[in-house]
């Protein structure tokens, strides 16, 4: 499969269906030629050719009133074409709505006026959300679309897909992306006041690209909530709970014996490494019990590790100037 | 030289009641040609506003000077000063728009959501954040005017102008006279259906004068539930406009189904009608069998907004796929009804004009038959990707194109009709022409449409705007000017201005292939319909060459429309006296005075020839004072 570049009649396509879909187009377009010149060629030539003069009094005709040979091959030839074609119409039909088994699903909410289009990051619960959407190259992507409020339809005429959005059902649709590039992605079903405006671009990208464009646009947690699902299990929010690892009551700007003797203030450049790499600096005494587990990237993203901080702050009677002031070690 | 006959149907009585009492089936025609003539002007002015505000990217209509403001850098939402900039622009607006208040805290919250999101990212917005509040005013006035206009322009075409067009003017005036008869079968119901008519049409006057709608004229639910907030009036008077219009039609095909049954002259068996009785008659059955069902689906749409009762809007327990299958299962249908009348047009103007015997009479015939049954069958191919099953779409789009065969078989027919004829180069033959050459063009584009997998990239594009104006502009609107042409001098006795007319007729057809043609092109790269704008787009420099072309083609067509007003209703007070049979046709309303007596005919007319007798009678030896051949020895009975 290969991208098809712009045709006198279609546009580009970047997607691994629009040659079948080109194809049939093409077919279609030029039986539409030949019936179309044999039609107009025929009445022009009669219209000259038996063409009454001015001052001619006219007589009688010939009496052809039908010819029963010619009727059948005028109606048994179109009749064959017109059944290929339907066949072939068929076919493309079905492989534009069976979806390859693995392809990865995008999330589509559409509303009056705008799209929202959600990934899943890597398994995580963690969801990545833009209102353009975005694809790695190659691989089979499947849109599963619902509508918030009234009909729409989602169009990319780049990749030839087209699918109605409809309240309360899903539908969805399938592509794979030939090239990486930006499309024009549209509604095209009358939604309203802003239908015009109802656009969207398809960002394709390359594997690479769409990782990482995913692990940064994934949702960020308040830093709250990340505690309330990753943290809470060991670090307590009251004073003096170290059961299994050190209170973040008052933690912000504390400074810590750790286990190799040095001492240091937890300020923002420690709460970063021992999220990542939580066994290089372990406070005293803790080094025994249960060691905490590194969070990467893809589980914490930078900016929910910033909200870690910004949280533990608020837990903390220092005070964000002062640790400005504070001389660095 | 002709002179009028002294007493005829428009003389024979005077004053305003005689003509909104009357009960002859001529004048209804010309009540009906009245006020279905001036929908179509309106509904064209519509049509030219919509060509208009598209003929370049951003907005036309109450653009104002806000949106020529530089667009503000840092996005920023001014505050009160922006408010009050909105405000004043909301006061100084043309006419109440009840959309306007709403859409401006939107475009406020719009300018904040803009702002926060240019701070992350630098991706694609097709809201510039930048534009200033009272920018988003006007911008929002110029879309909903747009919505509007383009629901006007469907909604007055499609039910107050092209599916009476034919039927009631042309077929009422000419479906008597045609089959001997001396009137419809039921005359009051035929005055009745005007009336009805008047009422459906002035409930729908009353929804535009009270703001309008801007549903489309495709009512789809749930946006019809929703549009206008608490505001139910608009909607509902269209809706309701629709439901009674549909009585006028099924009124109007009742009373022709029965009168081609009962009402023909003596002799006169079901192949010897002319062709366009056939193709009136295929309409009737349809008009009869389809029109309730849209009638209870804006009734059911009534009942919905109206008193919030489930039935197509989800959020109370309805389904709007289910509208979609009520609405079409009329709709399509109703293509039939607009177009088989302009077919059975063309079987008279091919046949009078090249003075040929048509080729394939019991083809064409039958094939009116099939297309209207078939057309009960395919609703569904409006419908391939509303969500209904793939199994579904799978047989509409089978039975779709067999609906094709039929209509081929009757252009073939009407091109070999030509053959060895005696072709004169009247504008009513001219029409014929284009009509067999734009037709072809829309019905060959149908097979695009049907194909499903080439339909997915086509549906709900400017390729689909393009092969029905093809088919419903191409095909019945041209029909029916050749065949008012054709039948303007046995209307009023009088002829028209033919220099003027072939030049109107070459407007028309230039005109019409420069704003339509450009169009599939449009749809094919993908062009959505009921846009407003289309900047901001990546192909939109593309997309502006292409929709300026087809405005100005717009115009050449409004051009070529606006002529042929003038010179017709000139010449239906002042042109020349026609004569009985300017043309020399052969069927039976050539056979009576222009314009006819109010009883039709002289004497009783007695059937002596068929309507296509080309080949053995000459149209000279038809009389009026016969009602049909001069020759006793040739005549029946």
């Amino acid at each position: 499969m290969e991208v098809s570049p712009k045709t006198w009649f279609m546009p580009k396509g970047a997607s691994s269906i629009a040659e079948d879909v080109d194809w049939l187009f093409y077919v279609i377009t030029w039986m539409s030629v030949a019936f179309f010149v044999i039609i107009t060629v025929c009445t022009i030539y009669f219209m000259f050719k038996y063409r009454r003069k001015r001052d001619e009094k006219p007589g009688l005709t010939i009496p052809l009133h039908h010819n029963t040979a010619l009727e059948t091959v005028w109606t048994v030839i179109p009749t064959i074409m017109i059944f290929f074609i339907f066949i072939w119409g068929f076919r493309s039909f079905m492989d534009l709505f069976v979806i390859p088994a693995g392809a990865e699903e995008v999330r589509v909410q559409a509303a009056q006026w705008n799209w929202t289009f959600r990934h899943n990051v890597g398994g995580s619960g963690n969801e990545s959300k833009s209102n353009n959407l975005h694809v790695p190259v190659g691989r089979p992507i499947k849109l599963h679309m619902s509508s918030s409020d009234v009909l729409h339809s989602l169009f990319i005429p780049d990749f030839r897909v087209k699918m109605d959005i409809i309240p309360n059902r899903t539908t969805s649709l399938w592509f794979t992306a030939l090239e990486e590039g930006e499309y024009d992605l549209y509604c095209t079903e009358y939604c309203g006041e802003k239908h015009s405006k109802m656009l969207g671009r398809v960002y394709v990208m390359s594997e690479a690209d769409y990782t990482q464009w995913v692990l940064d646009n994934a949702k960020a947690g308040t830093g709250e909530e990340i505690y309330n699902n990753k943290c809470s299990v060991c670090h307590s929010l009251e004073a003096g709970n170290v059961e299994k690892a050190p209170t973040w009551h008052n933690l912000y700007g504390r400074t810590e014996t750790l286990s190799d003797g040095t001492t240091i203030k937890v300020l923002d450049d420690y709460i970063r490494e021992s999220i990542r790499y939580p066994h290089l600096k372990i406070v005293e005494g803790f080094a025994s019990k249960t060691s905490m587990a590194p969070f990467p990237k893809q589980s914490v993203s930078n900016e929910e590790v910033e909200n870690i901080i910004g949280f533990m702050k608020s837990l903390s009677v220092y005070k964000a100037d002062e640790a400005n002031e504070d001389p660095k070690p | 030289m002709n002179k009028l006959p002294e007493k005829h149907f428009i003389n024979n009585s005077k004053g305003i009641k005689s003509w909104l009492l009357t009960m002859d089936h001529k004048r209804i025609a010309i009540l009906y040609m009245i006020v279905v003539m001036s929908a179509f002007y309106l509904a064209g002015v519509f049509a030219l506003i919509v060509r208009l505000e598209l003929a370049k990217p951003g907005a036309l209509f109450f653009k104002g000077a806000a949106i020529e403001e530089p667009a503000n850098a840092s996005g920023a939402p001014k505050g009160s000063e922006a408010a009050e900039t909105a405000v004043a622009a909301d006061e100084t607006g043309a006419g109440p728009e009840p959309a306007t208040a709403a859409a401006a805290t939107d475009a406020a919250a719009d300018v904040a959501v803009g702002a926060e999101k240019t701070a992350s990212n630098n991706e694609y917005k097709p809201i510039d954040p930048g534009m200033s509040d009272a920018a988003k005013v006007s911008m929002a006035k110029s879309q909903v005017f747009y919505n509007k206009m383009f629901t006007l322009h469907g909604a007055i075409m499609v039910f107050l102008f092209i599916i009476p067009s034919v039927p009631a003017i042309l077929g009422n005036f000419l479906l008597p006279l045609m089959i001997g008869a001396k009137d419809v079968a039921f005359p009051r119901l035929n005055l009745a259906s005007w009336y009805v008519y008047m009422l459906g049409a002035a409930f729908t006057l009353f929804a535009i004068l009270h703001g309008t709608v801007d549903t489309g004229w495709t009512f789809y639910t749930p946006y019809s539930t929703q549009t206008g907030g608490d505001d139910n009036t608009s909607v509902i008077m269209i809706t309701m406009g629709v439901f009674i219009l549909g009585f006028s039609s099924i009124f109007t095909g009742l009373n022709f189904a029965v009168t081609i049954h009962k009402m023909r002259a003596p002799g006169i068996g079901w192949f010897d009608m002319p062709l366009f009785i056939w193709g009136i008659y295929a309409t009737a059955l349809v008009q009869v069998l389809a029109t309730p069902v849209i009638g209870i689906t804006m009734v059911l749409l009534v009942l919905e907004r109206w008193l919030g009762i489930g039935i197509f809007d989800p959020s109370l327990g309805g389904d709007p796929v289910l509208f979609q299958h009520f609405f079409w299962f009329y709709s399509h249908p109703a293509v039939y009804i607009m177009i088989l009348p302009g077919f059975a047009i063309i079987n008279e103007l091919v046949t009078v004009h090249s003075r040929k015997h048509i080729f394939g009479y019991k083809a064409i015939g039958f094939s009116s038959v099939a297309i209207a049954l078939l057309g009960f069958m395919v609703w569904g191919h409006h419908m391939f990707l509303s969500g209904q099953s793939e199994f579904s779409s799978m047989v509409f789009s089978f039975i779709t194109f067999f609906i094709g065969i039929p209509s081929g078989i009757k252009i073939f027919n009407w091109v070999a009709t030509l053959y060895k004829g005696s072709i004169a180069w009247t504008t009513p033959m001219l029409y014929a022409v284009s009509f067999l050459i734009l037709f072809t063009i829309g019905g060959l584009t149908g097979i695009h449409l049907g194909a499903l997998g080439v339909d997915v990239h086509l549906h709900d594009t400017y390729f689909v705007v393009a092969h029905f104006h093809y088919v419903m502009v191409g095909g019945t609107v041209i029909a029916f000017l050749g065949g008012l042409h054709h039948w303007w001098p046995k209307i009023f006795g009088r002829m028209y201005n033919e220099f003027w007319a072939k030049i109107s007729c070459g407007l028309v057809f230039i005109g019409f292939n420069m704003t339509f043609f450009t169009q599939f092109y449009l749809g094919s790269q993908g062009m959505p319909r009921r846009y407003h704008d289309y900047s901001g787009m990546m192909k939109t420099n593309l997309f502006e060459s292409l929709h300026g072309f087809s405005s100005l083609g717009a115009l050449v067509l409004g051009l070529g429309l606006f002529i042929t007003a003038i010179y017709l209703i000139h010449a239906a007070f002042k042109g020349e006296p026609a004569g009985e049979n300017p043309w020399g046709g052969l069927s039976l309303e050539w056979a009576t005075t222009s314009p006819p007596p109010t009883e039709n005919f002289l004497v009783d007319p007695v059937y002596s020839h068929g309507p296509y007798d080309y080949d053995r009678v000459l149209p000279e030896e038809m009389s009026a004072e016969n009602a049909g051949l001069k020759r006793e020895k040739d005549r029946r009975l």
